[in-house]
């Protein structure tokens, strides 16, 4: 049924940016923008709180991609689309605002740009300072830590720590958020002394 | 893991969303997650959707995408055909309505009627596949979203149109009427219709038809923001009669020419669509040259707007802060650079604008004109290689420095930064991230504001969390708590 998206797996994202690039081909950004239409349509969905806004996003970005991709230097589709669907949708918001809801708006994006996160250490491929990290699991608040032991090192799913924990799956959610964030920090430094 | 590799695609999604995966498929699909915030925040906003409709959204949006695709062919085709019918219209008014509107509105009937049936909940399953061109654009705009569309008024036209039109002509902004609307005002029909239009109680005239014509977000009152569903919409109205028609319809000159410069925006989006739907609303009825001004907009005075471009490649800025002089209120540029802010009684603004990287400079700005915002760039920072700036929230003796000073940062980021590897870089790249110095001198809350991708962005905050150590900010009272943004260049 989503076979466009799967539609020609084995070409990469940049391939397929090259050739819109080359020559302007349609196809090909539809091909690539398919990958990530779910991606986007959620991200939408988050900030709109409409499915019809949301999807009615989801088309007007792609219009952006075709005017703003050209001229782009771009390394990683997914991290720019990212970006630009979460501005696109700030936009929105924005824009259904009266006047005096402006700053108001403006405060919005403050706070959502800090959402923002880059690759945890934990989820890289290379966890090489292993004991670092676990040196700094031990510092984490109980909660957090067994959370991200359950679900790092049991590979549970949220549903299961849910479960065992009896907490429900938004809880789990945020602990592994925070302990994440606070492991970060431990492990560039920061806290260790 | 694998999974942390791969990209999780729709029906994985769909899956996961369904609850068909097992546990352990379960855990390796949310630690994919779990490493990406573009995936992380969708799956947020997905599970607030109930599968099925996830679901329905998905085959509809695909549906809708590889309609554009398909549709994007015969944009040079229906540029000329509309060409042809403004001209058209201009010089031969009477003849075409006479001819060209019983046929137009047999086509159009049945058209509108289709949408409707599929209305609310069909538009994921659009089944009917191949239809004439304009069907398919009209579709396209039900699904866009508007929540209506009353059947196109069956008894309109008549000869009166003309002198109807020309009334029209003389209302000064007489709102341009669009046909659902006409309809809901009153059965009525023809001349008498028409006299409707003005008192018709939507906001603005010109923002109706924008919106009717952009045919998306009838709910939203997007207008100038987006130019691209123009494009779709002008579309829709190219066929000869159909130009003719509608254009007989709404009663309304200007408005042939406004289809054109929709369809020559569409050829040229980027700058000329967004600058021309901002610039004032002229009533610019008269059939001339110039087209742009009459380009569709909000008719008010009331609000100013303007492009912010960097001097460089006069390319659009994004993210730009906009300051109105008189309030503290602020905007930030949109993906294009644009922005718009409230006017004062004379219909000017004066603006801040700044940019990390460029000038920080004040500009006046008019509703009469367009309003280009240059921004020079600012390369004492660029030569600098790093620079921070200090919450301006709050009043500080000094704001959180790093240990030994702007300089030692400095220094320590020469001697450290790395290019990411696999990265090229065309000159310069700067990434800008802001995070919170506390009184304790702990960094926190790190966010990216700018950068050019992610690597980029995790050696930034490599190199602010193993630089020095910061010393927290002091106000009167002691230590305090700043907020930092820092722009730090990667050169090559």
């Amino acid at each position: 049924m989503l076979e466009i998206s799967g539609k020609n797996p084995d070409i990469t994202d940049e391939e397929l940016l090259r050739q819109f690039n080359r020559n302007g081909s349609l196809e090909a950004l539809g091909a690539l923008y398919s990958r990530y239409m779910h991606l986007v349509f959620g991200v939408s969905f988050k900030y709109l709180e409409s499915r019809e806004d949301a999807r009615d996003a989801v088309m007007q970005i792609f219009e952006k991609l075709i005017i703003e991709l050209p001229g782009q230097e771009i390394r990683i589709f997914k991290s720019w689309l990212y970006v630009l669907t979460k501005n696109f949708c700030l936009m929105q918001i924005r824009s259904q605002k009266s006047a005096d809801g402006r700053l108001e708006v403006y405060k919005i994006e403050q706070e959502f740009m800090e959402s923002e996160s880059e690759m945890h250490p934990i989820d890289r491929e290379d966890q090489s300072a292993e004991a670092d990290l676990q040196r700094c699991m031990e510092k984490l608040k109980e909660d957090q830590k067994q959370c991200i032991e359950l679900f790092y090192y049991q590979n549970l799913c949220y549903q299961e720590i849910a479960e065992q924990l009896g907490i429900n799956e938004k809880k789990v959610k945020s602990f592994l958020q925070n302990g994440k964030r606070n492991l970060r920090i431990c492990l560039e430094g920061k806290n260790v002394g | 893991m694998s999974a942390k590799k791969k990209h999780r695609n729709a029906s994985e999604y769909l899956q996961y969303l369904k609850g068909e995966l097992s546990g352990k498929e379960r855990h390796s699909f949310e630690r994919g997650v779990e490493a990406d915030p573009f995936d992380m925040e969708a799956l947020e906003g997905l599970e607030m959707i109930s599968p099925g409709e996830v679901e329905e959204d998905m085959l509809s949006m695909h549906d809708r995408l590889r309609k554009r695709l398909h549709r994007r062919r015969r944009r040079a085709l229906y540029s000329i055909a509309a060409t042809v019918a403004s001209l058209l219209i201009v010089s031969t008014v009477f003849i075409n309505i006479y001819d060209f509107n019983p046929k137009s509105r047999k086509e159009s009937i049945p058209i509108d009627k289709s949408n409707l049936h599929e209305e609310p909940g069909a538009r994921g399953a659009e089944k009917e596949e191949q239809q004439v061109p304009g069907l398919r654009d009209l579709q396209m705009e039900n699904d866009n979203g508007i929540e209506e569309t009353p059947p196109v008024q069956k008894e309109t036209r008549a000869p009166e149109q003309n002198d109807a039109r020309e009334e029209t002509r003389d209302q000064k902004n007489a709102p341009v009427e669009k046909n659902t609307q006409i309809e809901k005002n009153t059965p009525v029909e023809k001349n008498a219709r028409i006299e409707n239009n003005a008192p018709v109680d939507q906001p603005s005239g010109d923002e109706i038809v924008v919106r009717e014509r952009e045919a998306a977000n009838a709910g939203k009152g997007i207008t100038a923001e987006t130019e691209q569903p123009a494009v779709q919409e002008g579309k829709a109205l190219v066929p000869e009669e159909e130009a003719h028609f509608d254009k007989a319809k709404m009663a309304e000159a200007p408005d042939a020419e406004m289809m054109q410069e929709e369809v020559r925006a569409a050829e040229a989006p980027a700058p000329v669509a967004g600058q021309v739907v901002t610039m004032e609303a002229q009533p610019g009825r008269s059939q001339k040259k110039e087209r742009a001004i009459q380009a569709p907009s909000i008719p008010s005075a009331d609000r100013v707007s303007g492009v912010v471009v960097s001097s460089v490649d006069m390319k659009p800025l994004i993210g730009a802060s906009i300051l109105e002089k008189d309030s503290d209120s602020g905007v930030v540029t949109d993906q294009n650079g644009r922005f718009s802010v409230a006017a004062n009684q004379q219909s000017q603004a004066t603006v801040v604008a700044s940019f990390p990287g460029m000038k920080t400079g004040e500009y006046q700005l008019s509703t009469n004109s367009v309003n280009q915002l240059v921004m020079q760039p600012d390369l004492a920072p660029l030569d600098e290689g790093v620079i921070i700036w200090h919450s301006e929230e709050k009043e500080f003796v000094t704001g959180a420095e790093p240990e030994g000073g702007l300089d030692a940062l400095k220094k320590y980021i020469e001697d450290h930064i790395r290019i990411p590897s696999g990265d090229t870089i065309s000159n310069r790249e700067f990434v800008v991230l802001r995070f919170n110095v506390d009184k304790d001198g702990t960094i926190s809350q790190i966010e990216s504001l700018r950068s050019p991708g992610q690597p980029f962005t995790e050696e930034a905050i490599r190199l602010l969390l193993n630089g020095p150590d910061w010393q927290p900010a002091r106000d009167e009272n002691g230590p305090t708590d700043d907020v930092v943004r820092m722009f730090i260049v990667f050169k090559k």
